[in-house]
């Protein structure tokens, strides 16, 4: 429940963002969720799936401004693809920088996290079997 | 598990890496793809701009006054405003928010920086096009042109309304082309207007006569090719009406094929030198087809491999021949097809100053071919001789400065022509050399400057703006007089029922013979243009007694009349025989016969050739050298109407026989077969008007077919064969004549591209009316067609119909893209909506209004 809620409220911040700052938010704002949740909460599958769900969204209310699908059909009849698959590709594009961003993050803080409690002597935690998102405890 | 981490931040670093270049990159002909997929700023936004709002405004700072535009039911602009300049500035705003990708590729295209736009793959059109040096001369009549000068305020109010859009753009009314280029629009300058007016030049009278006529020199000797390639038509129905019922046909022995000519031979190796890439590639050339390289390529086939035929039509009717007793003038430019059209329809009103309906090109201030309360006007290209070449002495092969001018040393003008990349990047740097004639072109030591009308004096803008303003015959053609390239013939009716015609522009007075198809010796100033012609003796005709006047492009006036050189590149005159066989024939025309005739199937030239054939075929036969294949062609090609419509089955055993017919009788013109037949040897065909005028000599020697050796062939041999051979194709490609294969409309189609050449945003495969010599030519690939239809009645209350190939608006998503179509198609016009007040537009007429404001 608490990684629905979460994805939700990174979609909505994605809308935001995109809205806002154009589509470099959706890495900064995937990099920034990768810093301020619990590694062991999978930032990377989160930022990935509230990227795709927000420009969804985003999508979605464009479609209805006009005739979308059109253009998309022409643009997929220029570059030799169906226009429904520039709607993936862009679902797709959103989702992976904003996972890629998360997981570098979360990376870099995992490792971060190992070294300081090793340094404290307390040695790293096993992994809990099955957490992709491994890390620390 | 320190190892999964790390390898798990690798993979997560490298996938963002590539994430981030190909979002803020271009790879390869790909945008840059974050902003492309953007939901909110990328190419899906285009749709919802896509439609004209209720209402909009804008502030343009430079007006003096509110300007009012309403936009009627066909998407019309009719602009309200209280000056001139007022209008312009209105215009311009107008013109970039339907057409502001257009605006920008025109540009580049002349100005040779398409690179910046597309890439390195631009660079050798780019190159071509400054070479040419038609920015040059752009940029050099805008210096020449006083501060104060209405030219230029003009031109200054235009660019002001353009960029004041471009400045305002949201992201959803940046134009698709923006997105798949992944550029921004670029301000336009005054002068672009100029750009716009030199390629036009360019693409009406870039006409080497010199090079054509030394390519069939080298291969048959100087007589036949000369003689091939006359200076006069041998089919006289001239455009300056020449007081004969019908035409004239001065045809004459064409002399035999004679031996090769090495001094044409050596000739034609330099014009390949200096100017082969500019001519070999002109079909590549146009934006569109150039830039179809930098994406997936589509190139359309001929159908039948034919010469080309493009060609435009205007002629007028006095109130004796009308049935409402009112001047009457139709008008059908024929030009590329592209989507936009390269016209923008649009009314400009200044009460007292200018009430002008009509055509405009986008970036031109103004109407180029319209009408106003009083007057209506079209064009047709002259076709006029306005280009020279003179070998040049350099004192220097590859870095000269100077050039040889009556024993004396003159400098050149030289300018250095940077080419960049999308980057900025500068990836070619050329100097481009001029004489005092114009640019020169040199390799291998030799060296050739060109003279030509449409590098010269700029007198388009203040002809145009006058004629918008007059009110009689007479006050147009003086405001013509200012007019300087290309060469065209105007056509103009007023509301008194007065009508004129006259070929307008620089026509050049050479020396000696008075010839221009030749390259003269540089060195001497002698040999200069000694002046231009007196507008005096431009072909004209002002009310004449058969009460109409046309043109088609075809020679303007009888050599019997006038026999001045004037050009030797005219088209065969069918057209204009069918439109004044049309416009004789009629007593009481009306608007809707003249919306007819602009579409009429009838050709001028089956109606001669096909008796050509059906008389040969009936001769062979009784003299029993015929076969049942012959005898099958020839009742079949009994059988047409020699109509060219839609549904027609006959038509397609005609054109393939013509095509065997040119082929096989000037095969003295085809490389031998095992020859490696470069590009620049492969020679034009003569036009078809002088086939015609080697029917009469049955027994000529260029009936022969030469890769029969044993036989000698004569004119009944050639066109039977030919008739034979057409109707064996016509059965293989597309079956026999009765299983429905044979409709004119399954294989001969208009193709109208967009400019960047993609199918996906391009009408295509469109089933037109009309064939190869009909007024609505329809010929090779079908890229070129009837690019504006007018037709007006200069009644007590002025009326005026008209159409063009595609939409007003430059989205390919606007129903207002190709709404168009399918009546030009059908060669319908709409009436068009002229009020002389805003009062008089009726509300359910207005889809849209605009309203400009001045700052505060």
């Amino acid at each position: 429940m608490r990684n629905v809620i979460s994805l939700l409220v990174l979609a909505a911040t994605i809308v935001f963002g995109t809205v806002a700052f154009g589509w470099w938010a959706v890495p900064v704002l995937g990099a920034i969720w990768g810093t301020i949740v619990r590694v062991s909460d999978r930032p990377t599958f989160i930022a990935a799936g509230a990227a795709a769900l927000g420009w969804i969204v985003l999508l979605a209310w464009t479609t209805s401004q006009g005739p979308v699908a059109q253009v998309a059909t022409m643009i997929g009849g220029a570059v030799g693809l169906p226009g429904a698959l520039l709607y993936v590709v862009a679902v797709l594009f959103a989702a992976v920088l904003a996972g890629a961003a998360a997981g570098v993050v979360t990376a870099v803080r995992g490792r971060t996290a190992y070294e300081g409690e090793e340094r404290r002597g307390r040695g790293a935690q096993p992994v809990p079997s099955g957490d992709l998102e491994a890390g620390t405890k | 598990m320190k190892q999964r981490r790390l390898l798990r931040g690798i993979t997560s670093g490298i996938v963002l890496a590539l994430g981030l270049y190909v979002g803020s990159r271009r790879v390869g002909s790909l945008p840059p793809l974050g902003r492309f997929l953007d939901p909110t700023r990328g190419f899906w936004t285009v749709a919802s701009g896509a439609e004209l709002p209720d209402s909009a405004a804008a502030v343009i700072p430079g007006l003096a006054g509110q300007v009012r535009v309403f936009y009627d039911e066909r998407s019309v602009p009719h602009i309200f405003a209280e000056s001139e300049s007022d209008a312009a500035r209105a215009l311009g705003y107008v013109v970039a928010r339907d057409r502001l990708f257009q605006l920008e590729i025109q540009t580049r295209a002349t100005a040779g920086t398409l690179t910046e736009l597309v890439g390195s793959v631009a660079l050798r059109a780019d190159r071509s096009t400054r070479r040419l040096g038609l920015a040059w001369s752009a940029e050099r009549n805008f210096a020449e042109l006083d501060s104060a000068a209405q030219v230029r305020r003009m031109l200054e109010a235009f660019a002001e309304g353009v960029n004041v859009r471009i400045d305002a753009l949201e992201p959803e009314d940046l134009p698709l082309e923006y997105h798949l280029l992944g550029t921004e629009p670029t301000p336009w300058l005054p002068q672009h207007s100029f750009y716009l007016l030199k390629r036009m030049g360019w693409t009406l009278a870039y006409r080497n006569l010199e090079r054509q006529r030394r390519r069939a020199r080298a291969l048959v000797g100087s007589e036949a090719a000369d003689a091939l390639f006359p200076v006069n038509s041998p089919i006289q129905e001239p455009v300056q009406a020449n007081g004969h019922a019908a035409p004239r046909f001065d045809y004459a022995v064409l002399p035999p094929p004679g031996e090769p000519d090495p001094v044409a031979a050596r000739e034609m190796q330099l014009f390949n030198l200096a100017f082969g890439e500019i001519t070999s590639h002109r079909n590549e050339w146009t934006v569109g087809s150039m830039l179809r390289t930098a994406l997936p390529p589509y190139r359309p086939t001929s159908q039948w491999g034919e010469e080309v035929v493009v060609g435009s039509n205007n002629w007028a009717v006095m109130p004796l021949k009308t049935e409402g007793r009112h001047a009457i003038l139709a008008g059908d430019p024929h030009l590329n097809l592209t989507l936009p059209s390269i016209w923008y329809e649009a009314h400009l009103l200044v009460p007292g100053e200018l009430d002008a309906y009509g055509v405009t090109i986008p970036g031109f201030p103004g109407i180029t071919i319209g009408f106003n309360r009083n007057v209506a006007w079209s064009f047709t290209n002259s076709g006029a001789d306005v280009m020279d070449f003179y070998t040049e002495t350099l004192d220097d092969p590859v870095q000269p400065e100077r050039y040889l001018l009556d024993n004396d040393w003159r400098p050149l003008a030289k300018r250095v022509e940077e080419y960049r990349d999308r980057s900025g990047t500068v990836i070619a740097v050329d100097t481009v050399y001029h004489t005092h004639r114009g640019p020169v072109l040199m390799e291998n030591g030799d060296a050739l400057s060109l003279r030509w009308t449409v590098l010269e004096k700029q007198g388009e803008m203040s002809a145009f703006s006058g004629i918008a303003k007059a009110n009689t015959v007479d006050e147009w053609l003086a405001a013509m007089e200012s007019y300087v390239a290309p060469a065209q013939n105007g056509i103009v009716a007023d509301r008194n029922g007065s009508i004129a015609i006259r070929a307008s522009g620089w026509f050049p007075i050479q020396p000696g013979d008075g010839r221009g198809d030749k390259i003269r010796d540089g060195s001497q100033s002698a040999n200069d243009w000694q002046g231009y012609w007196p507008v005096g003796k431009y072909p004209f005709s002002l009310d004449p007694g058969q009460g109409y006047l046309a043109s088609a492009n075809q020679q303007p006036i009888d050599p019997r009349v006038d026999g001045t050189y004037l050009g030797a590149d005219w088209p065969s005159p069918w057209r204009a025989m069918q439109i004044n066989r049309l416009l004789r024939e009629g007593s009481h025309l009306t608007p809707a016969d003249l919306q007819r005739f602009q579409t009429d199937p009838g050709s001028a030239r089956a109606d001669l050739f096909v008796a050509e054939f059906i008389g040969a075929a009936e001769r062979l036969l009784a003299a029993g050298r015929g076969d049942t294949l012959l005898e099958d062609a020839a009742r079949l090609l009994q059988e047409w109407d020699r109509r060219y419509t839609r549904d027609n089955t006959r038509a397609i055993l005609f054109e393939l026989a013509m095509n065997e017919l040119t082929w096989r009788t000037w095969d003295e013109l085809r490389e031998p077969q095992n020859a490696p037949a470069p590009p620049q040897r492969q020679v034009q065909f003569p036009a078809s008007q002088v086939l015609a005028s080697l029917l009469p000599d049955s027994s000529s020697a260029w009936w022969d077919d030469r890769r029969t050796p044993r036989v000698v062939e004569d004119r009944d041999a050639i066109l039977g064969l030919s008739l034979q051979n057409g109707l064996m194709i016509a059965r293989q490609r597309y079956g026999d004549e009765d299983e429905g294969g044979w409709r004119w409309d399954r294989v001969r189609h208009a193709n109208i591209y967009h400019l960047l050449g993609l199918p996906s945003l391009s009408a295509l495969e469109l089933p037109i009316q009309g064939g190869p010599s009909t007024i609505n030519p329809s010929s090779g690939n079908g890229t070129h067609g009837a690019s504006w239809r007018m037709v007006v009645e200069l009644g007590p209350q002025v009326r005026g119909w008209s159409i063009y190939p595609g939409g007003q608006s430059g989205n390919p998503v606007s129903l207002r893209y190709d709404d168009r179509i399918e009546e030009w198609m059908n060669g319908a016009l709409d009436e068009v909506l002229f009020p002389a007040s805003s009062d008089q537009l009726p509300p359910e007429r207005v889809m849209s209004t605009l309203l400009l404001s001045p700052e505060n």
